[in-house]
Protein backbone atom coordinates (compact mmCIF):
# COMPACT_ATOMS: atom_id res chain seq x y z
CA UNK A 1 0.00 0.00 0.00
CA UNK A 2 1.38 3.38 -1.00
CA UNK A 3 1.69 6.09 1.57
CA UNK A 4 0.07 9.51 0.97
CA UNK A 5 3.53 11.05 1.23
CA UNK A 6 4.79 8.95 -1.70
CA UNK A 7 1.75 9.91 -3.74
CA UNK A 8 2.28 13.62 -3.05
CA UNK A 9 5.95 13.33 -3.93
CA UNK A 10 5.17 11.53 -7.20
CA UNK A 11 2.53 14.10 -8.02
CA UNK A 12 5.01 16.93 -7.45
CA UNK A 13 7.62 15.28 -9.65
CA UNK A 14 5.09 14.79 -12.43
CA UNK A 15 4.00 18.42 -12.23
CA UNK A 16 7.59 19.64 -12.39
CA UNK A 17 8.21 17.31 -15.34
CA UNK A 18 5.08 18.58 -17.08
CA UNK A 19 6.43 22.09 -16.82
CA UNK A 20 10.08 21.42 -17.57
CA UNK A 21 9.74 18.98 -20.46
CA UNK A 22 8.15 21.44 -22.91
CA UNK A 23 10.38 24.26 -21.70
CA UNK A 24 13.55 22.24 -22.30
CA UNK A 25 12.30 20.90 -25.64
CA UNK A 26 11.28 24.32 -26.94
CA UNK A 27 14.52 25.84 -25.68
CA UNK A 28 16.47 23.21 -27.59
CA UNK A 29 14.45 23.92 -30.75
CA UNK A 30 14.93 27.64 -30.27
CA UNK A 31 18.65 27.14 -29.93
CA UNK A 32 18.63 25.06 -33.12
CA UNK A 33 16.85 27.86 -34.95
CA UNK A 34 19.03 30.65 -33.57
CA UNK A 35 22.27 28.85 -34.30
CA UNK A 36 21.26 27.81 -37.81
CA UNK A 37 22.96 30.15 -40.25
CA UNK A 38 21.46 28.51 -43.32
CA UNK A 39 17.91 29.59 -42.72
CA UNK A 40 18.32 32.82 -44.66
CA UNK A 41 18.38 32.06 -48.33
CA UNK A 42 21.63 33.51 -49.63
CA UNK A 43 21.43 36.27 -52.15
CA UNK A 44 22.90 35.17 -55.43
CA UNK A 45 22.24 38.07 -57.83
CA UNK A 46 20.82 35.54 -60.23
CA UNK A 47 17.26 36.58 -60.50
CA UNK A 48 16.55 36.52 -64.21
CA UNK A 49 18.91 39.39 -64.84
CA UNK A 50 21.55 38.44 -67.31
CA UNK B 1 -4.03 8.26 -10.77
CA UNK B 2 -6.62 9.37 -13.26
CA UNK B 3 -6.74 12.78 -11.63
CA UNK B 4 -2.93 13.02 -11.78
CA UNK B 5 -2.94 12.08 -15.40
CA UNK B 6 -5.48 14.80 -16.13
CA UNK B 7 -3.50 17.37 -14.14
CA UNK B 8 -0.29 16.30 -15.89
CA UNK B 9 -1.88 16.80 -19.33
CA UNK B 10 -3.24 20.22 -18.43
CA UNK B 11 0.09 21.44 -17.05
CA UNK B 12 1.94 19.94 -20.01
CA UNK B 13 -0.37 21.70 -22.46
CA UNK B 14 -0.12 25.05 -20.72
CA UNK B 15 3.65 24.78 -20.39
CA UNK B 16 3.99 23.81 -24.07
CA UNK B 17 1.79 26.67 -25.21
CA UNK B 18 3.58 29.24 -23.06
CA UNK B 19 7.04 27.96 -24.13
CA UNK B 20 6.08 28.02 -27.80
CA UNK B 21 4.63 31.48 -27.47
CA UNK B 22 7.75 32.82 -25.77
CA UNK B 23 10.00 31.11 -28.35
CA UNK B 24 7.90 32.56 -31.18
CA UNK B 25 8.27 36.03 -29.66
CA UNK B 26 12.02 35.48 -29.25
CA UNK B 27 12.45 34.46 -32.90
CA UNK B 28 10.42 37.44 -34.09
CA UNK B 29 12.50 39.74 -31.91
CA UNK B 30 15.92 38.29 -32.70
CA UNK B 31 15.71 37.23 -36.36
CA UNK B 32 14.57 38.85 -39.59
CA UNK B 33 11.21 37.52 -40.76
CA UNK B 34 11.04 34.74 -43.34
CA UNK B 35 8.10 34.20 -45.66
CA UNK B 36 7.93 30.46 -46.18
CA UNK B 37 5.17 30.74 -48.78
CA UNK B 38 7.24 33.14 -50.89
CA UNK B 39 10.45 31.19 -50.39
CA UNK B 40 8.75 28.07 -51.73
CA UNK B 41 7.26 29.87 -54.72
CA UNK B 42 3.60 29.68 -53.67
CA UNK B 43 3.21 33.45 -53.42
CA UNK B 44 5.13 36.25 -55.05
CA UNK B 45 8.24 37.13 -53.15
CA UNK B 46 8.88 40.59 -51.79
CA UNK B 47 10.79 41.26 -54.99
CA UNK B 48 13.86 39.14 -55.60
CA UNK B 49 16.16 41.98 -56.45
CA UNK B 50 14.90 44.12 -53.56
CA UNK B 51 17.14 41.93 -51.43
CA UNK B 52 20.30 43.24 -53.00
CA UNK B 53 19.54 46.28 -55.12
CA UNK B 54 18.20 49.82 -54.95
CA UNK B 55 16.22 51.28 -57.78
CA UNK B 56 17.84 54.04 -59.77
CA UNK B 57 16.27 56.29 -62.34
CA UNK B 58 19.42 56.39 -64.50
CA UNK B 59 20.32 52.71 -64.62
CA UNK B 60 17.10 51.00 -63.43
CA UNK B 61 18.82 49.70 -60.32
CA UNK B 62 22.15 49.65 -58.54
CA UNK B 63 23.55 46.80 -56.44
CA UNK B 64 23.29 47.57 -52.72
CA UNK B 65 26.55 47.72 -50.74
CA UNK B 66 27.12 44.55 -48.73
CA UNK B 67 28.57 41.07 -48.56
CA UNK B 68 26.58 38.37 -50.31
CA UNK B 69 26.69 34.67 -51.03
CA UNK B 70 29.27 32.98 -53.25
CA UNK B 71 32.06 35.38 -52.31
CA UNK B 72 30.35 38.38 -53.93
CA UNK B 73 30.61 41.86 -52.49
CA UNK B 74 29.29 45.27 -53.46
CA UNK B 75 31.45 48.20 -52.36
CA UNK B 76 30.25 51.37 -50.66
CA UNK B 77 29.49 53.01 -54.02
CA UNK B 78 27.41 50.11 -55.33
CA UNK B 79 30.11 48.57 -57.55
CA UNK B 80 29.89 44.81 -57.66
CA UNK B 81 33.09 42.78 -57.19
CA UNK B 82 35.20 45.91 -56.86
CA UNK B 83 37.57 46.86 -54.03
CA UNK B 84 36.66 50.07 -52.21
CA UNK B 85 37.56 53.10 -54.34
CA UNK B 86 37.63 56.83 -53.67
CA UNK B 87 36.46 59.49 -56.07
CA UNK B 88 40.03 60.78 -56.19
CA UNK B 89 42.52 58.54 -57.93
CA UNK B 90 45.94 57.99 -56.36
CA UNK B 91 48.70 59.89 -58.19
CA UNK B 92 49.84 58.42 -61.53
CA UNK B 93 47.19 55.73 -61.34
CA UNK B 94 45.19 54.78 -64.41
CA UNK B 95 41.60 53.93 -63.57
CA UNK B 96 39.76 51.39 -65.71
CA UNK B 97 35.99 51.20 -65.73
CA UNK B 98 34.29 48.00 -66.89
CA UNK B 99 30.71 48.31 -68.13
CA UNK B 100 28.37 45.48 -69.05
CA UNK B 101 25.74 43.05 -67.82
CA UNK B 102 25.97 39.96 -65.66
CA UNK B 103 28.79 38.37 -67.64
CA UNK B 104 30.95 41.35 -66.63
CA UNK B 105 29.60 41.60 -63.08
CA UNK B 106 30.22 37.88 -62.53
CA UNK B 107 26.58 37.16 -61.72
CA UNK B 108 23.98 35.11 -63.52
CA UNK B 109 26.53 32.37 -63.16
CA UNK B 110 27.97 33.59 -59.87
CA UNK B 111 31.71 34.10 -59.80
CA UNK B 112 33.57 35.15 -56.62
CA UNK B 113 34.97 38.68 -56.64
CA UNK B 114 38.58 37.72 -57.22
CA UNK B 115 37.74 35.39 -60.12
CA UNK B 116 35.68 37.90 -62.12
CA UNK B 117 37.48 38.77 -65.33
CA UNK B 118 37.72 42.53 -64.62
CA UNK B 119 39.42 41.74 -61.28
CA UNK B 120 41.75 39.25 -63.00
CA UNK B 121 42.45 41.70 -65.82
CA UNK B 122 43.59 44.24 -63.24
CA UNK B 123 45.89 41.70 -61.59
CA UNK B 124 47.50 40.93 -64.93
CA UNK B 125 47.94 44.60 -65.82
CA UNK B 126 49.50 45.26 -62.44
CA UNK B 127 51.83 42.30 -63.00
CA UNK B 128 52.81 43.94 -66.31
CA UNK B 129 53.86 47.01 -64.35
CA UNK B 130 50.79 49.18 -64.81
CA UNK B 131 49.85 51.33 -61.88
CA UNK B 132 46.12 50.99 -62.19
CA UNK B 133 42.91 50.42 -60.28
CA UNK B 134 39.45 49.57 -61.51
CA UNK B 135 35.70 49.82 -61.07
CA UNK B 136 33.31 47.10 -62.15
CA UNK B 137 30.30 49.19 -63.08
CA UNK B 138 28.35 46.26 -64.49
CA UNK B 139 25.19 44.64 -63.14
CA UNK B 140 22.93 41.83 -64.31
CA UNK B 141 20.46 42.84 -66.99
CA UNK B 142 22.17 46.08 -67.88
CA UNK B 143 22.07 47.08 -71.52
CA UNK B 144 23.82 50.01 -73.16
CA UNK B 145 20.96 52.17 -71.82
CA UNK B 146 21.77 51.35 -68.20
CA UNK B 147 25.54 51.54 -68.71
CA UNK B 148 25.28 54.93 -70.35
CA UNK B 149 22.92 56.13 -67.62
CA UNK B 150 25.22 54.98 -64.85
CA UNK B 151 28.31 56.36 -66.58
CA UNK B 152 26.67 59.72 -67.17
CA UNK B 153 25.04 60.05 -63.76
CA UNK B 154 27.61 58.60 -61.35
CA UNK B 155 30.63 56.75 -62.65
CA UNK B 156 32.10 59.82 -64.33
CA UNK B 157 32.79 61.26 -60.87
CA UNK B 158 35.41 58.55 -60.38
CA UNK B 159 37.35 59.94 -63.37
CA UNK B 160 38.03 56.71 -65.23
CA UNK B 161 40.77 56.87 -67.89
CA UNK B 162 39.78 53.73 -69.78
CA UNK B 163 36.27 52.36 -70.32
CA UNK B 164 35.84 48.72 -71.39
CA UNK B 165 32.32 48.07 -72.67
CA UNK B 166 30.97 44.51 -72.85
CA UNK B 167 27.45 44.50 -74.28
CA UNK B 168 25.36 42.81 -76.94
CA UNK B 169 23.48 39.90 -75.41
CA UNK B 170 21.16 41.99 -73.21
CA UNK B 171 20.66 44.68 -75.83
CA UNK B 172 19.19 42.09 -78.14
CA UNK B 173 16.27 41.70 -75.69
CA UNK B 174 14.96 44.92 -77.19
CA UNK B 175 14.99 43.73 -80.74
CA UNK B 176 11.49 42.32 -81.11
CA UNK B 177 10.09 43.37 -77.75
CA UNK B 178 10.71 47.04 -77.89
CA UNK B 179 7.40 47.98 -76.24
CA UNK B 180 7.74 45.50 -73.45
CA UNK B 181 11.29 45.57 -72.15
CA UNK B 182 11.84 49.28 -71.61
CA UNK B 183 8.49 49.42 -69.83
CA UNK B 184 9.41 46.49 -67.63
CA UNK B 185 12.63 48.16 -66.64
CA UNK B 186 11.16 51.58 -66.01
CA UNK B 187 7.69 50.86 -64.77
CA UNK B 188 7.72 52.28 -61.26
CA UNK B 189 7.16 55.88 -60.27
CA UNK B 190 10.81 56.53 -59.47
CA UNK B 191 11.96 55.33 -62.87
CA UNK B 192 13.41 52.14 -61.43
CA UNK B 193 12.99 48.61 -62.58
CA UNK B 194 9.59 46.95 -62.51
CA UNK B 195 11.20 43.61 -61.88
CA UNK B 196 10.46 44.05 -58.19
CA UNK B 197 6.86 43.06 -58.45
CA UNK B 198 6.36 40.08 -60.61
CA UNK B 199 8.39 37.06 -59.76
CA UNK B 200 7.40 33.77 -58.28
CA UNK B 201 10.69 32.49 -56.90
CA UNK B 202 11.12 28.96 -55.63
CA UNK B 203 14.28 29.52 -53.57
CA UNK B 204 13.56 26.48 -51.41
CA UNK B 205 11.99 23.19 -52.48
CA UNK B 206 8.42 23.15 -51.09
CA UNK B 207 7.00 20.74 -48.50
CA UNK B 208 3.32 19.87 -48.04
CA UNK B 209 3.43 21.10 -44.46
CA UNK B 210 4.52 24.64 -45.39
CA UNK B 211 1.07 26.27 -45.66
CA UNK B 212 0.19 24.97 -42.18
CA UNK B 213 3.26 26.39 -40.45
CA UNK B 214 3.96 29.49 -42.53
CA UNK B 215 2.29 31.86 -40.06
CA UNK B 216 4.72 30.89 -37.32
CA UNK B 217 8.23 32.30 -37.57
CA UNK B 218 9.45 29.69 -35.10
CA UNK B 219 8.05 26.77 -37.09
CA UNK B 220 9.10 28.31 -40.43
CA UNK B 221 12.64 28.76 -39.14
CA UNK B 222 12.62 25.29 -37.65
CA UNK B 223 11.50 23.80 -40.96
CA UNK B 224 14.25 25.67 -42.82
CA UNK B 225 16.85 24.63 -40.24
CA UNK B 226 15.87 20.96 -40.49
CA UNK B 227 15.03 20.71 -44.19
CA UNK B 228 16.18 23.12 -46.84
CA UNK B 229 16.84 22.03 -50.40
CA UNK B 230 17.30 24.49 -53.26
CA UNK B 231 14.19 25.11 -55.35
CA UNK B 232 13.83 25.74 -59.06
CA UNK B 233 14.54 29.48 -58.89
CA UNK B 234 12.43 31.69 -61.12
CA UNK B 235 9.18 29.95 -62.00
CA UNK B 236 8.54 30.63 -65.63
CA UNK B 237 4.86 30.70 -66.44
CA UNK B 238 3.35 28.68 -69.27
CA UNK B 239 2.46 31.99 -70.90
CA UNK B 240 6.11 33.05 -70.90
CA UNK B 241 7.22 29.68 -72.21
CA UNK B 242 4.81 29.85 -75.09
CA UNK B 243 5.93 33.24 -76.37
CA UNK B 244 6.39 33.06 -80.10
CA UNK B 245 9.96 32.74 -81.27
CA UNK B 246 10.64 34.87 -84.31
CA UNK B 247 13.09 34.27 -87.13
CA UNK B 248 13.39 37.82 -88.38
CA UNK B 249 13.96 41.25 -86.95
CA UNK B 250 13.59 44.80 -88.11
CA UNK B 251 17.12 46.11 -88.88
CA UNK B 252 15.91 49.60 -87.97
CA UNK B 253 16.14 48.69 -84.28
CA UNK B 254 19.91 48.39 -84.65
CA UNK B 255 19.86 52.17 -84.54
CA UNK B 256 19.11 51.98 -80.82
CA UNK B 257 22.33 50.10 -80.22
CA UNK B 258 24.27 52.35 -82.59
CA UNK B 259 22.93 55.51 -80.95
CA UNK B 260 23.77 54.27 -77.46
CA UNK B 261 27.30 53.33 -78.51
CA UNK B 262 27.74 56.75 -80.08
CA UNK B 263 26.50 58.42 -76.89
CA UNK B 264 28.96 56.42 -74.81
CA UNK B 265 31.83 57.04 -77.25
CA UNK B 266 31.18 60.78 -77.43
CA UNK B 267 30.79 61.04 -73.68
CA UNK B 268 34.09 59.24 -73.22
CA UNK B 269 35.81 61.50 -75.75
CA UNK B 270 34.48 64.66 -74.11
CA UNK B 271 35.51 63.51 -70.66
CA UNK B 272 39.00 62.22 -71.40
CA UNK B 273 38.19 58.51 -71.34
CA UNK B 274 39.51 55.94 -73.81
CA UNK B 275 36.79 53.52 -74.96
CA UNK B 276 37.35 49.85 -75.80
CA UNK B 277 34.45 47.65 -76.97
CA UNK B 278 34.29 43.90 -76.44
CA UNK B 279 32.61 41.45 -78.79
CA UNK B 280 31.01 38.84 -76.52
CA UNK B 281 31.39 35.09 -76.95
CA UNK B 282 28.38 32.77 -76.69
CA UNK B 283 27.68 29.05 -76.47
CA UNK B 284 24.62 29.55 -78.61
CA UNK B 285 24.92 27.77 -81.91
CA UNK B 286 22.96 28.13 -85.09
CA UNK B 287 19.77 26.09 -85.29
CA UNK B 288 19.84 25.43 -81.54
CA UNK B 289 16.44 24.69 -80.05
CA UNK B 290 15.32 26.45 -76.89
CA UNK B 291 13.81 23.53 -75.02
CA UNK B 292 14.55 24.81 -71.54
CA UNK B 293 12.42 27.96 -71.61
CA UNK B 294 15.54 29.57 -70.20
CA UNK B 295 17.92 32.28 -71.29
CA UNK B 296 17.46 33.28 -74.84
CA UNK B 297 13.71 32.56 -74.90
CA UNK B 298 13.53 35.99 -73.24
CA UNK B 299 14.71 37.47 -76.48
CA UNK B 300 11.80 35.87 -78.36
CA UNK B 301 14.25 35.33 -81.21
CA UNK B 302 15.30 32.05 -82.71
CA UNK B 303 18.91 31.06 -82.16
CA UNK B 304 19.79 31.88 -85.77
CA UNK B 305 18.09 35.26 -85.54
CA UNK B 306 19.76 36.13 -82.23
CA UNK B 307 23.17 35.25 -83.63
CA UNK B 308 22.39 37.45 -86.65
CA UNK B 309 21.50 40.29 -84.28
CA UNK B 310 24.71 39.88 -82.30
CA UNK B 311 26.76 39.92 -85.49
CA UNK B 312 24.90 43.03 -86.62
CA UNK B 313 25.64 44.68 -83.26
CA UNK B 314 29.32 43.92 -83.60
CA UNK B 315 29.34 45.27 -87.14
CA UNK B 316 27.90 48.47 -85.64
CA UNK B 317 30.67 48.50 -83.02
CA UNK B 318 33.24 48.39 -85.84
CA UNK B 319 31.87 51.70 -87.11
CA UNK B 320 31.99 53.35 -83.67
CA UNK B 321 35.61 52.87 -82.63
CA UNK B 322 38.93 52.17 -84.37
CA UNK B 323 39.89 48.50 -84.93
CA UNK B 324 42.50 48.62 -82.16
CA UNK B 325 39.72 49.56 -79.73
CA UNK B 326 37.82 46.34 -80.42
CA UNK B 327 38.52 43.37 -78.15
CA UNK B 328 37.12 40.30 -79.87
CA UNK B 329 36.35 37.41 -77.54
CA UNK B 330 34.39 35.40 -80.07
CA UNK B 331 37.20 32.88 -80.41
CA UNK B 332 35.83 31.50 -77.12
CA UNK B 333 32.36 30.97 -78.61
CA UNK B 334 31.13 27.39 -78.49
CA UNK B 335 33.72 26.34 -75.91
CA UNK B 336 31.93 24.78 -72.93
CA UNK B 337 35.07 25.08 -70.80
CA UNK B 338 35.03 28.83 -71.24
CA UNK B 339 31.32 29.50 -70.84
CA UNK B 340 29.09 28.17 -68.08
CA UNK B 341 25.98 28.77 -70.18
CA UNK B 342 25.03 30.67 -73.31
CA UNK B 343 26.67 33.89 -72.19
CA UNK B 344 28.28 33.74 -68.71
CA UNK B 345 31.97 32.93 -68.43
CA UNK B 346 33.03 29.96 -66.32
CA UNK B 347 35.83 30.35 -63.79
CA UNK B 348 38.32 29.19 -66.42
CA UNK B 349 36.67 31.48 -68.94
CA UNK B 350 37.23 34.44 -66.62
CA UNK B 351 40.96 33.72 -66.53
CA UNK B 352 41.21 33.37 -70.31
CA UNK B 353 39.12 36.50 -70.93
CA UNK B 354 41.36 38.39 -68.48
CA UNK B 355 44.42 37.20 -70.45
CA UNK B 356 42.95 38.44 -73.73
CA UNK B 357 41.68 41.76 -72.37
CA UNK B 358 44.84 42.58 -70.42
CA UNK B 359 47.07 41.66 -73.38
CA UNK B 360 44.97 43.86 -75.65
CA UNK B 361 44.93 46.81 -73.25
CA UNK B 362 48.66 46.46 -72.67
CA UNK B 363 49.39 46.31 -76.39
CA UNK B 364 47.16 49.29 -77.18
CA UNK B 365 47.77 51.30 -74.02
CA UNK B 366 46.81 54.89 -74.82
CA UNK B 367 49.95 57.03 -75.19
CA UNK B 368 48.66 59.84 -73.03
CA UNK B 369 48.24 57.56 -70.00
CA UNK B 370 50.99 56.65 -67.58
CA UNK B 371 53.22 53.92 -69.01
CA UNK B 372 53.91 50.77 -67.06
CA UNK B 373 56.85 50.94 -64.69
CA UNK B 374 59.87 49.02 -65.99
CA UNK B 375 60.26 45.61 -64.42
CA UNK B 376 62.91 45.17 -61.78
CA UNK B 377 65.79 43.10 -63.19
Amino acid sequence: MKSPTTDRSRSRILRVMAILLPVITVLALLLLVLLDDGADVPTTFNYQLY
Amino acid sequence: MKLWSHTFSVILSISTAVSMLLAELAVRELMPPVDLMALTGRTMSQGPIDRWADEDAFCAYQPRPGIYAHGKTVNAHGHMSTPEVDFDKPDSTVRILFLGGSSTAGSGFNVPDSITWPWQTMRRLQALGHRADFINGAAGGYTTFESYGRLWSRLRFFSPDIVVLNHGWNDSYYINRLDEWPTLWRSNAKGGTGYHYQEYMEDVAPLAVDPAIARSQLLSRLRLALYQRPGRGVIISDEERSQPIEDTYDPEVLNIYANNLRLIRDFCQDNGMELFIIKQPTLLTRSAVDSSGFHWSGHSLSADCLLDVLEAFYAVADTIVAPDRIIDLRSLSGDEDMLADQVHPSFEGCFVIADIVSDHLHAHWPDRLASPAPHEP
